[in-house]
């Protein structure tokens, strides 16, 4: 036993798919009932101070390094920093290129999430075999589901690879546009595989739906409450996954700050420390930290969107809306129907840019010199706004940097999720695998990234283990 | 586009260059793509994703190199996956677990093999460890010593 753990006390360490290390500790009152819970992140990333000194031009390519699911949209955000420090505009078909690749790191990082990692729980049911309650038992009992998924995320790898020759370490998005253009051959590879990954998503979209239908009650209670939002839109209001405007919403939907250029992400943004977790709690800065959490990601683009921008997404986003009636929906499972609208809406423009005749000019990038001192990029990560913030010296080396990532600003929706879920289905000492199973899904709603930066063999065990209000063992269950 | 002839093997480095030495099987990965050896297909990637399937059926073997935070020294051996408890993330897709969908989707067995470089330092750097640079030759020769036998194995 963890002679630092308080009596009363159940731990889950690591939550398991997801990517890092975690673990969620759920604190009993005398009456064995949940008081109060708090997720853990156990990783110190340490890239902020290990760029210092470094040119700032280095950062789109170093940056990527620190998330194997989203490395483009670092890249993406590291540029449009750089390009604000250099004072440059990326030509029309080097924006094109990005925004695709942009959009396919979406779709692989939604597909895997949904497919891989979230399907089983509802497919294969939240209280069936942990062994199986993988996609390895998704593939057993639906192999064609399986199969699509792959291909799926596959095609959402290609749409980087076709461009620069690369999966997962993107080095085509460079300050001032890409280094590499896309040929005739590749759009048209890229166009052919598109109708396979519509009918994919809508399946995936088919499968939530149906799941909502059987299992209302459950769906629409598990993590409900409510919270700010925040997401990236275009002019009119539309979900934007590449460049846009921020906008905060209220708890009640109206409009907080609308409109807001990402470089003033600090008026609105302001962060403090909390003991238990290297994670900072991020809050609206206008409310304070108290009434000012807010949440990011797909559930918060949607909630803060007019529209969508394609228009089977738009289909399904009025379904969406309809959930809440005018409200926003808070429901915290419905992440993952939010994150399938948004892959549409994805595959969809993927299409559009595909079918832009400029999409293969050969003027991809400008470039630039160290003009500014400091420079703001953000982006939307697949799992909520990204900003990166760079300040530099008089040779354009980095003197501080600020990385303000997706997780970090969900980390006190994810410690909310953890704790209404747990006083939810825990009720007493007799707790049993799918009841913890449950708690570790809502963190799973959000698909956190908290470490995703080393992998090595032997590194992700885990450990649950349930004790009881005197700190003693009751049940522990290891996997992996 | 390879014939099947010339799919000998798969090698795929798999590790983070920015975090010491989990960096260690790209490194090694890069050094053998140098090499140019006919059959010899390579690819770095800082996680074993999933869709590397579709790349790795159709090799006759597929060999992937990593660092481990287990065991010690270097280890190649076959992945055999009976009775594997799976445990599927998007971060850290074990070997094991490849195989498994592999057979489960596919219907395909794959020759698959692991090189394993035990790590000692895997904080955010861009330095190999002492004990790692020494690793690296026994690591290459068991590497090129697999890659040769492979090259001369009647195709199955």
């Amino acid at each position: 036993m963890d002679k630092h753990l308080p009596p009363n006390t159940i731990m889950i360490s690591p939550v398991t798919r997801i990517e890092g290390h975690a673990k969620i500790t759920i604190m009993l009152d005398d009456a064995s009932q949940v008081k109060d819970a708090q997720f853990h992140v156990n990783e110190f990333r340490g890239f902020e101070k290990f760029c210092e000194g470094r040119y700032f031009t280095e950062m789109p390519a170093i940056t990527p390094r620190i998330c194997g699911i989203c490395p483009v949209s670092h890249s993406v955000a590291s540029a449009k920093a750089c390009e604000m420090i250099m004072g440059i505009t990326v030509p029309y078909t080097g924006n094109l290129l990005r925004r695709m690749i942009h959009l396919g790191q979406h779709i692989s990082s939604h597909a895997l999430s949904f497919f891989h990692l979230s399907s089983p729980d509802f497919i294969l049911g939240w209280d069936s075999d942990p062994v199986k309650r993988n996609i390895l038992g998704v593939a057993e009992k639906f192999p064609d589901l399986a199969r699509r998924g792959i291909r799926l995320r596959k095609f959402g790898q290609e749409l980087s690879e076709r461009v620069t020759g690369k999966k997962i370490h993107i080095m085509g998005i460079v300050p001032g546009g890409m280094s590499f253009p896309l040929t005739a051959e590749n759009r048209q590879a890229l166009l052919d595989w598109v109708p396979e990954a519509i009918e994919t998503t809508q399946m995936g979209i088919d499968l939530i739906k149906k799941y909502h239908q059987e299992h209302h009650q459950e769906v629409s209670t598990f993590a409900n409450f409510p919270s700010m939002y925040l997401g990236t839109v275009g002019p009119q209001g539309e979900m934007e996954l590449y460049d846009g405007k921020l906008r905060f919403i209220e708890a009640d939907g109206t409009i907080a700050a609308d409109q807001v250029d990402p470089k003033f992400y600090l008026d609105y943004i302001a962060e403090r420390v909390i003991p238990w977790s290297y994670l900072k709690y991020p809050y609206y800065k206008p409310h304070g930290y108290e009434r000012g959490f807010y949440r990011v990601g797909p559930l918060a683009r949607l909630n803060v969107a007019s529209k969508m921008k394609t228009p089977i997404a738009q289909k399904e986003f009025e379904q969406f809306k309809a959930i809440g009636q005018g409200q926003p929906v808070h429901g915290t499972f419905y992440f993952h129907y939010a994150r399938l609208i948004e892959l549409m809406q994805a595959v969809e423009e993927c299409k559009t840019i595909l079918e832009d005749s400029q999409v293969t000019q050969s003027k991809t990038q400008v470039t630039g010199r160290h003009n500014y001192w400091e420079g703001i990029g953000c982006s939307e990560a697949p799992r909520g706004t990204l900003f990166h913030h760079y300040k530099t010296d008089a040779s354009g080396k980095l003197v501080n940097i600020n990385l303000l990532i997706a997780t970090g600003q969900n980390n006190p929706a994810m410690n909310r999720s953890v704790l209404e879920v747990a006083k939810q289905y825990i009720k007493g000492k007799d707790i049993k695998e799918g009841v913890l199973n449950r708690v570790e899904a809502a963190i799973r709603c959000y698909d956190p990234c908290l470490s995703c930066s080393t992998h090595a063999i032997g590194q992700m065990p885990l450990l649950i283990e349930v004790r009881d209000h005197q700190g003693g063992l009751l049940n522990a269950i290891q996997r992996g | 586009m390879l014939s099947k002839e010339d799919k000998k093997v798969f090698v795929v480095g798999v590790g983070n260059l920015l975090r010491s030495d989990d960096g260690v099987g790209p490194l090694i990965a890069e050094k053998i793509a140098k090499k140019n050896i006919a059959g010899i297909s390579v690819i770095t990637s800082q996680l074993l994703n999933i869709e590397l399937l579709e790349d790795a059926i159709g090799y006759e073997r597929i060999l992937i190199i990593d660092a481990g935070a287990v065991g010690s020294g270097v280890v190649l051996k076959k992945i055999e996956c009976h009775g594997v408890a799976a445990q599927a993330s998007s971060h850290h897709l074990s070997p094991e677990f490849l195989l498994a969908m592999a057979q489960e989707l596919y219907e395909i067995n794959l020759n698959l093999y692991v090189c394993c470089v035990r790590g000692q330092n895997f904080d955010v750097g861009n330095i190999l460890s002492a004990s790692v640079k020494e690793l690296i030759p026994q690591a290459m020769a068991r590497v090129e010593e697999f890659l040769m036998h492979s090259q001369s194995a009647t195709t199955r």
